[in-house]
């Protein structure tokens, strides 16, 4: 156990509760629209709650079909928790994430103590990751990703107190919590098998705890033999679309392109062929997770179920490099064997977590880089206090880490700022506005019959049966679907009807008195086809309460009254 | 000068190898020209043709490798670690492809690295030095610049971008995509990790050697951060800049393979070669085989192909060109027609009158795709003049 004094206590307190704040405050309200993997994992919670099944009727799924991306089952399961305390609602579905982003800050602070046995080192670690902009945002998604992030960290810790004080159960929790984490998230299934081995490496080669390591492989091989049954039953289908491998992907594109130019001879052929390409995609792709511009530019706002805010502030930077190349350099030349093996560990932590990013197309991408929440926080503290001791004299070492701390106090101010105060109005009419308004007339509206199109909004299903709280097992019962290219499109339940656009079909299906929702595009089309018909109906238009007039307009929903 | 060429035999083989990588193909790759090329070819008496154009441009790219000799020579005595520590150079894809064509912002470059060399040469770097860099800097910068401030916001933004590693190993050139080759950063991808053991090896330099390399260092961030990186070969700005890195990536190439010598561990040395070997011949061929193909349309392989072509018929009293294809006008100079008289259309919009007058039998207009419409043609009825990869440029009526 780590012995701490009480200022060291308090302190840690103060770090964490304001974590939370970070991470809980309006948590409902910002972000304002839930996303549609927020709402699809509520709904599917609410499913297994109410019937034990989830929303195709399959009764306690390892993996849940959902749009056909399959999610990952842990943290649906855990949603069912807040779900059945506080009732289906998008605070349910997001607050499991904020309490394990909070969670993380503790994880990174015992972390940073095990490693350096240091409370200012490991106390500003916390800081950073209370008010690391990577953790804020995920941490308030209702997503799995923090969740694995978060097992990652106690997968580490835990191993880390093994190497200092070789209790056999620390190396077991380690364990748990990879085996475990290969069901939170498929960032995990890459990283979590990475640090296994090299956990298992050190554990037999350094540690010399055979024995222990070989009754390990039991619950390694159980936990990557049903990942692999799920690869095989459709679990790889999210890998496909995203994948970087692949005939239609960029790369072999690009290599179908070069060959032409040579007109496919021996040599292009030896020298221009996947293994060459990709290599050099991964290649350059890796780098870029460790590319300032990536640890420090913001993303393009305009670009859901993106961070925006990169990973590091700007000022840690240089710390941050300076971390880096200390930790490689004590990995290598570090006397101590604890302390080496440690290094080397942590080392294998950040070496490994670009991976499940790196086989993506278009990386580095933030929410796939997860795995290194901790890393950022550690190196920087390590290399500012490294840094630090550079300065001799002790008045100018203070003064110096003022300066810092005043710096980083802005960008938080920045952050905090932006995230609380911009970000939301930006994110209302650019993301989700459809789904809101929809959600909004919904509670208020009659039991008529509702028409939305795929057009309008996308997997408008789980929207409505979120925010009406329909009845799983009638949803289960009366859904019809369509499968394209290994995604399922919902078309009709209970009295909702899905059609891909607003077409004369489509209006086909309202029958006495529906509800028709359109946006600017199908307007038209659906106000024409109804005066052909002589067809009364009544329009309410809602617009986004911020943005340009124009795009205001183009985010407009109507929704149509219909009386036959 | 036989004595100097004895004792400095390493910089003559480095000249030679960069000047034979260089007159290889000089007036092929690229295949076409920019139009500074065309104003050089009319503005300089002595150069009668695009391929002494060429040279002269790789004589400026090789004045690089003596500055680079110049400054390595200040802290390498042997030739053989003065040929390895200035090897880099001669290889750069940055270097290669600033001579392969002139533009005068090489020579401005050149200045502006001679300057450095002058300014850091000094025995004691002292505060007047600086002060007289600073006063270039800025006397510089307000003669070419106006929008200080603007420039003032966005360092540190391109500060971070300067030392973006992904930028220059596997991007390179990215906003100005025709001085890029395909595939390929301003530096080898093998040189990245010659970086690192160069970043290593400045540290464990005497303190006077260190301090004039970071002041060096600090001279071409100086230069190179008003702009972002994806400019650097475009602008002068940033080339200083990647004579710096190529510097530390000299130093790099340097202490690995003593160390190899040292250690006697020839193998892997060979290895190593072989690895530098494949990437150049990788980059090379990059250039060579898909530069062309995948950039033509940034440089004037169409417009010297519808000038061409003109060239080529007889009786054409008037050429007329669109205000969008008028990039054609500036390739003119180059061309001889004594006969022809070439003319911007007045306005955006095609009048009747254009295409009345383009129906003459004595009038050519060059027009571009979105033109068409207004002549009542389409693109498989008019004739086409294409980029080198293959997409329609300009059409010819």
């Amino acid at each position: 156990m780590l012995k701490l004094s009480k200022k060291i206590l308090i302190s840690l307190a103060l770090i964490a509760f304001m974590g939370l704040v970070f991470r809980t405050l309006w948590l409902d309200r910002i972000l304002p629209n839930p996303d549609w993997d927020e709402v699809s994992t509520g709904w599917n919670a609410y499913s297994i709650i109410k019937t034990g099944s989830d929303e195709w009727g399959v009764r306690f799924p390892l993996l849940f079909r959902a749009f056909g991306d399959y999610k990952l089952p842990l943290y649906i399961y855990l949603v069912t928790i807040p779900i059945r305390i506080f009732g289906l609602s998008i605070f349910s579905v997001r607050i499991i994430s904020a309490l394990i982003g909070t969670l993380s800050i503790l994880f990174v602070f015992v972390i940073s103590h095990i490693i350096w046995k240091d409370s200012k080192k490991s106390l500003f670690a916390a800081l950073l990751m209370a008010a690391s902009p990577y953790s804020v945002v995920y941490s308030r998604i209702g997503l799995d990703m923090i969740l694995a992030s978060g097992l990652i960290l106690l997968a580490i810790l835990s191993f880390m107190q093994f190497v200092r004080k070789r209790i056999a159960w620390l190396f077991i929790v380690s364990l748990c919590a990879l085996v475990i984490s290969l069901f939170a998230h498929n960032l995990a299934r890459v990283i979590a098998p990475l640090l296994l081995a090299a956990e298992l490496f050190i554990g037999i080669f350094y540690l010399k705890k055979t024995k222990l390591m070989l009754v390990a492989i039991i619950p390694i091989c159980i936990g990557l033999g049903i990942v692999f049954l799920q690869f095989r039953s459709g679990g790889l289908s999210r890998m496909k679309q995203i994948g970087l491998f692949g005939e239609q992907k960029g790369a072999v594109i690009q290599i179908r392109e070069f060959r032409e130019d040579h007109k496919n001879n021996l040599y292009s052929r030896l020298t221009e062929n996947k293994a060459s390409f990709y290599f050099l995609s991964i290649l350059e792709q890796y780098i870029g997770h460790f590319s300032p511009i990536f640890l420090t530019q913001r993303n393009d706002p305009r670009i859901s179920q993106q961070g925006y805010y990169p990973p590091l502030y700007t000022i840690m930077l240089p710390f941050y490099f300076i971390g880096l190349l200390l930790i490689a350099r004590n990995a290598v030349i570090e006397s101590d064997k604890t302390k080496r093996l440690l290094y080397l560990f942590f080392a294998a932590w950040i070496l490994v977590s670009p991976f499940p990013s790196v086989i993506t197309d278009g990386a580095p991408l933030d929410r796939r880089y997860l795995g290194a929440l901790g890393t950022f926080e550690i190196l920087c503290s390590y290399g500012f206090f490294s840094s630090l001791t550079l300065i001799a004299k002790v008045n100018q070492r203070k003064i110096a880490a003022l300066l810092v701390g005043v710096v980083l106090c802005f960008e938080i101010g920045l952050f905090v700022k932006y995230y609380f105060g911009d970000l939301p109005r930006v994110w209302d009419y650019r993301f989700g506005f459809e789904s809101k308004s929809i959600c909004e007339y919904l509670k208020s509206s009659p039991q008529y019959r509702v028409i939305v199109s795929h057009h309008l909004m996308s997997e408008p299903q789980v929207f409505t049966a979120f925010c009406t709280k329909f009845d799983p097992k009638t949803f289960q019962e009366t859904r019809k679907w369509e499968e394209k290219e290994n995604w399922f499109f919902t078309r009709s339940y209970g009295r909702f009807f899905f059609p891909d656009t607003m077409n004369e079909a489509a209006l086909d299906h309202a029958k006495d008195t529906s509800i028709v929702f359109v946006g600017r595009d199908e307007y038209l089309l659906a106000v024409t086809y109804l005066r052909q018909r002589n067809i009364r109906f009544v329009e309410t238009s809602t617009f986004p309460k911020y943005g340009t007039d124009e795009e205001k307009d183009k985010k407009r929903v109507t929704m149509i009254l219909i009386n036959k | 000068m036989i004595k100097y060429i004895k004792h400095n035999i390493a910089l003559v083989i480095l000249i030679i190898l960069h000047l034979s990588l260089l007159v290889w193909r000089l007036n092929g790759v690229p295949n076409s020209h920019t139009p500074e090329e065309v104003i050089w070819l009319k503005t300089l008496p002595w150069v009668n043709s695009f391929f002494v154009l060429r040279c002269v441009g790789a004589g400026i790219s090789t004045f690089f490798i003596i500055a680079a000799y110049t400054v390595r020579k200040r802290f390498e005595k042997k030739q053989l670690a003065l040929f390895i520590g200035t090897l880099p150079f001669v290889f750069a894809p940055w270097l290669f492809l600033l001579g392969k064509f002139l533009t005068m912002q090489t020579f401005v470059a050149l200045c502006i690295v001679g300057l450095g060399i002058f300014l850091t040469g000094r025995k004691n770097i002292t505060s007047i030095t600086v002060g007289m860099f600073v006063v270039a800097v800025i006397i510089f910068r307000q003669l070419i610049f106006h929008d200080a401030f603007q420039q003032m916001v966005d360092l540190p933004q391109n500060i971070i971008r300067l030392v973006d590693v992904r930028q220059l190993f596997f991007i390179g050139e990215s906003n100005s995509s025709s001085l890029r080759i395909p595939k390929t950063g301003y530096f080898l991808f093998v040189d990245l990790f010659f970086l690192f053991i160069g970043i290593i090896s400045l540290f464990r330099m005497n303190k006077n050697n260190l301090k004039s390399i970071i002041f060096f260092l600090l001279m071409s961030i100086g230069w190179a951060i008003w702009y972002p990186l994806d400019h650097a070969l475009a602008t002068y700005s940033q080339i200083f800049f990647l004579f710096c890195v190529t510097h530390v990536i000299g130093a790099g190439y340097v202490r690995l393979f003593q160390d190899l010598y040292v250690k006697r561990l020839f193998i892997p040395a060979a290895l190593i070669c072989c690895v530098i070997v494949a990437n150049i011949g990788f980059y090379q061929d990059m250039f060579y085989s898909h530069f062309d193909r995948h950039v033509s349309h940034e440089w004037g392989y169409a417009e010297e192909t519808v000038l061409k072509e003109l060239q080529g018929k007889k009786n054409i009293a008037t050429v007329l060109v669109s205000v969008d294809s008028s990039k054609i006008l500036e390739y003119l100079p180059a061309y001889r027609f004594p006969k022809t008289v070439f003319l911007r259309m007045k306005s955006k919009e095609i009048t009747r009158e254009v295409v009345n007058q383009c129906r003459r039998e004595e009038t050519v207009c060059v027009i571009k795709e979105h033109e068409l419409p207004a002549f009542g043609l389409t693109k498989e009825t008019a004739h086409t003049i294409r980029y080198y990869g293959g997409l329609p440029a300009y059409f010819t009526l």
